[in-house]
């Protein structure tokens, strides 16, 4: 299999790169029999992919740890849901399901493109079938993951922190936005070379945009997830440059998703949109380049190596190239409107571009200032989570705002009857809830102000924008209530136009507005999902409580109105690892909440006989008498103590689960999405005494519902809509008379 | 029971390693150590996390390492103070708003007026001097364009 796998790699690129060779000769008028041509090269090339993932699926299945990839990403104690993920656990494998992702994307275009678009086609295909064969030179000659040595026992393992359900989905949700971004690229760069600079593109290319955003976005939403269960510091952001690398080509396809709605409406900024979508997909390769290269270190960099250079070349290839077609054609991207006022949708939308892509290049200025740093003062510095806080935040207030206005501001221009009309009730709900959250939390408040001029008086800059931290709830959960307010106001309008016109009850008129406009009633949606997202985040950061207490069995501590109490520990040995766990009840108020179970494990590397032996011997004696049990973990502690100065390096390694209470209960509304989060950081495996580490996370909760009505919306946004279809039908149509 | 014996002092060795940050030196003000180790990038190579903040274990020796530090300096001042001078700024979680960090501290902050007068200029010249008028360039896709021909057909079948 492993001899298929590599075969399949070459042939694939071979058939990859025909696909360049003929849909490049089809471009350039030397027929059509070689653009189809070039399509049955992608399907070839991407059924030859697909035999190369199963090649390595069944080594992984088979612990064939001759192997390299299998042996450094696997072992035989690994359960098989994490073998099958183990794919993308390193760098070959993750760019192997890169590249499979985007044959198959490759494949659908071709598909459903088959008896249209047949001008802008053959470069579409060449642009997909360069990036493909990048990939391909990439696993094949660079980042092989079917490299052999020698037959091993046994392999090294999965990292186990990946060794989580949801770490299994996060990584293809990313890689399918990352990868979908490259068809609408490549549509765009098409129009450009073939001066169809219309909006056959976009139209043809807007479910494959909203679909990339979309995983794109779960992606983020996943790891956030992940980091928050599994990293045991109560949080789900740090600004890690892997993190900012998803981010950054998030909020750029989220300004080209809404910017495009004007080139739609009004024929405006053609050269904007152009230049947003090289850009999301440059940084989508960007951050591959960042994180792989090493000139950036990140936790999730899992495997560094020398692709760097590579995605280097190939970046700037891309986006230089790019920028140099679209210069090449500026003259055919001329708008086809003017603005008629400065109070209109079109200049929140180009405000709102304005704070996504600023967004995007602070995250991007600031996630490279160590490299800068160190070339211009040669010194090295650290850019952790305070710096990118302090100065997103009040960008992101910003942009909330904008999410309120945007919906409810008229095109062309908004006379100020319009404005009273649609403003007057969500700028009172937003001011009174502002106002409320004010004095309910007027000390920070005032502690905030006068501590922002003293910092001020002193030229601290740091000083000031953590002064202004106290502020940001208070703000957010007005401007918040302002967005919800002319959500619900645009739903509410169309509902009683509807019931009133077509006397339909309020349900069936909702679900019809919905269902007849499903871009923009979904992305209403999607804006509520925001708010709620922002909620989380606010209440989550900074209402959070934190202690840290040593217990022995039978202790119990306070910890932000909850009483926790420590029931008991065991010693385990199971699967990949050994530890021990442990029981804590809550209460509150004299009432009990539940049992919170969280462990410190230990993950033995099975490259040490003497130790995997004693590993296994342990796990079998589970279920046993339960005394021979605890001796045989308690085995395991010591002998890792006397293994380690021996050997000179760390045979386990510690990982946490950390024990979450969700408080999803109404009866105690001001709780409400409220998390107990217990990590313990360690246990005495002998005595049981422990140290936990307690957070209280009020509002945390908000920010996974709020992810959720996104996805709804997204949803609602993706279905096929048979207006957008005979919108582009009716383009191409007129196209193709043109061309006749 | 020698065996179990042996098994505990092995054990018990292993407490001081994995000691708490819940605790700080004898004689040192915990807030102390809890200001630095709020200041100081763990490098365990985890999420960037400051010391204090970070769940891994090498936070922990960190920690206690921090702790020794400020009883020896007196103060989370002195002792921040030391460690930077040691290690360098690289160790700081957030690099100082001084000198050339400035750049990163307050440069997004410029950019994002500098941003706003650009938009309010774009507009302005927008609206006076709308771009539909276009001298050349355009000849070539008015005949081809879809895009143009869908919307110059709408505007005529609504002039009809």
């Amino acid at each position: 299999m492993v001899t298929i796998g590599h075969y399949s790699l070459l042939i694939a690129l071979l058939a990859a790169g025909w696909a360049v060779v003929g849909s490049s000769l089809a471009f350039t008028g030397m027929g059509r029999g070689f653009q189809k041509s070039a399509e049955r090269g992608i399907i070839a090339a991407t059924l030859m992919i697909a035999v190369a993932v199963i090649s390595l699926e069944y080594g992984f299945l088979t612990d064939n740890f001759a192997l390299d990839y299998v042996y450094h990403y696997s072992s035989t104690s690994q359960p098989i849901q994490y073998k099958i993920g183990a794919l993308w656990g390193g760098q070959s494998g993750s760019l192997l399901l890169w590249l499979f992702m985007l044959a198959v994307m490759a494949v659908v275009m071709v598909w459903t493109n088959r008896n249209k678009n047949r001008t802008l086609m053959p470069m579409a295909t060449a642009v997909v079938g360069v990036t493909m064969t990048f990939f391909l030179v990439l696993v094949n000659f660079i980042e092989s993951p079917f490299i052999l040595s020698e037959m091993r026992p046994d392999g090294v393992g999965l990292n186990p922190q990946l060794k989580n359900y949801w770490m299994m989905i996060h990584p293809p949700c990313l890689y399918l936005g990352y990868v979908a971004f490259t068809i609408p690229f490549a549509f765009a760069v098409s129009s450009l070379a073939t001066r169809r600079t219309g909006d056959i593109w976009f139209r043809t290319t807007r479910r494959w945009t909203i679909f990339a955003w979309f995983f794109l976005g779960i992606g983020i939403l996943l790891g956030s997830y992940w980091a928050y269960i599994e990293l045991g510091w109560g949080g789900y952001w740090a600004w890690d440059p892997v993190e900012n690398a998803s981010l950054m080509p998030w909020l750029t396809g989220t300004a080209f998703l809404h910017s495009v709605m004007i080139q739609e409406k009004k024929g405006m900024l053609k050269v904007w949109n152009m230049s947003l979508i090289i850009l999301t997909f440059s940084l989508s390769i960007f951050g591959t380049f960042l994180t792989r290269s090493g000139i950036i270190s990140s936790v999730h960099a899992f495997a560094t190596s020398n692709i760097g250079p590579a995605f280097g070349i190939f970046l700037g290839i891309v986006f230089f190239g790019s920028l140099a077609l679209l210069a090449a054609r500026l003259g055919d991207l001329k708008s086809e409107a003017r603005l008629e006022s400065f109070l209109s949708r079109e200049t929140t939308f180009l405000f709102n571009n304005m704070i996504f892509v600023g967004i995007a290049l602070t995250v991007l200025f600031l996630t490279t200032f160590p490299m800068i740093s160190e070339l211009v003062t040669n010194r090295k510095v650290t850019m952790g989570p305070p710096i990118f806080n302090n100065v997103n935040i009040p960008w992101a207030l910003f942009l909330l705002f904008l999410t309120g206005v945007g919906p409810l501001i008229a095109w062309r221009k908004a006379t100020k009857a319009n404005l009273r009309r649609n403003f007057f009730w969500p700028t009172l709900t937003g001011a009174i809830v502002l106002v409320a959250a004010l004095i309910l939390d007027f000390k920070a408040f005032f502690g905030a102000l006068s501590g922002f001029f003293s910092a001020l008086g002193s030229l601290d800059v740091a000083g000031m924008f953590d002064q202004l931290k106290a502020v940001y709830p208070a703000l957010t959960f007005g401007i918040g209530a302002f967005v919800v307010g002319t959500v619900l106001l645009e739903y509410s309008r169309g509902t009683r136009v509807r019931m009133r016109q077509r006397q339909e009850s309020a349900p069936a008129a909702m679900f019809r507005l919905v269902w007849s406009n499903k871009r923009r009633y979904g992305g209403y949606v999607v804006h509520l999902g925001m708010v709620v997202i922002f909620i989380g985040i606010a209440g989550s950061s900074a209402y959070r409580t934190e202690k840290v207490e040593t217990l022995v069995p039978g202790q119990t501590m306070e910890v932000a109105g909850y009483t926790l109490h420590y029931d008991r520990f065991a010693l385990e040995s199971r699967d990949d690892h050994y530890g021990a766990v442990t029981w804590v009840t809550a209460e509150r108020d004299g009432r009990e909440l539940g049992t919170i179970l969280s462990e410190q494990r230990f993950h033995p590397n099975r490259l040490f006989d003497e130790l995997k032996n004693a590993f296994d011997f342990s796990k079998a004696l589970r279920g046993g008498d339960p005394m021979v049990y605890e001796q045989s973990v308690l085995r395991l502690y010591s002998l890792v103590q006397d293994l380690e100065p021996r050997v000179g390096r760390e045979v386990k390694t510690p990982s946490t689960e950390v024990g979450i209470l969700a408080n999803l209960s109404l009866a105690s509304p001001a709780r409400f999405g409220e998390d107990l989060y217990v990590t313990p950081l360690w246990v005495d495996p002998v005595s049981g005494q422990a140290n936990f580490r307690i957070f209280v996370n009020p509002m945390v909760n908000f920010l996974w519902f709020g992810g959720l009505i996104c996805i709804f919306g997204a949803t609602i946004c993706i279905f096929p809509d048979p207006k957008d279809r005979r919108r582009l039908q009716a383009a191409l149509d007129h196209e193709e008379r043109a061309v006749a | 029971m020698r065996k179990y014996l042996i098994l505990i002092i092995l054990l018990a060795s292993i407490l001081p390693v994995l000691a708490s940050k819940g605790a700080a030196p004898a004689g040192v003000d915990r807030d102390e150590v809890v200001f630095v180790a709020g200041e100081i990038l763990c490098d365990c190579g985890c999420h960037p996390q400051s010391v204090y903040a970070c769940a891994c274990g090498r936070s922990d020796e960190m920690w206690l390492m921090l702790g020794d530090l400020v009883a020896k300096t007196g103060s989370g001042e002195a002792a921040l103070a030391t460690y930077v001078e040691e290690h360098g700024e690289k160790v700081l979680l957030a690099p100082r708003a001084e000198g050339f960090n400035l750049f990163a501290w307050l440069g997004p902050l410029a950019g994002l007026l500098l941003a706003v007068v650009a938009v309010i200029l774009i507009l302005r010249r927008w609206k006076a001097n709308p771009e539909e008028h276009t001298e050349n360039g355009t000849e070539l896709d008015t005949t081809l364009d879809a895009g143009y021909l869908s919307r110059l057909n709408k505007d005529l079948e609504n002039m009809q």
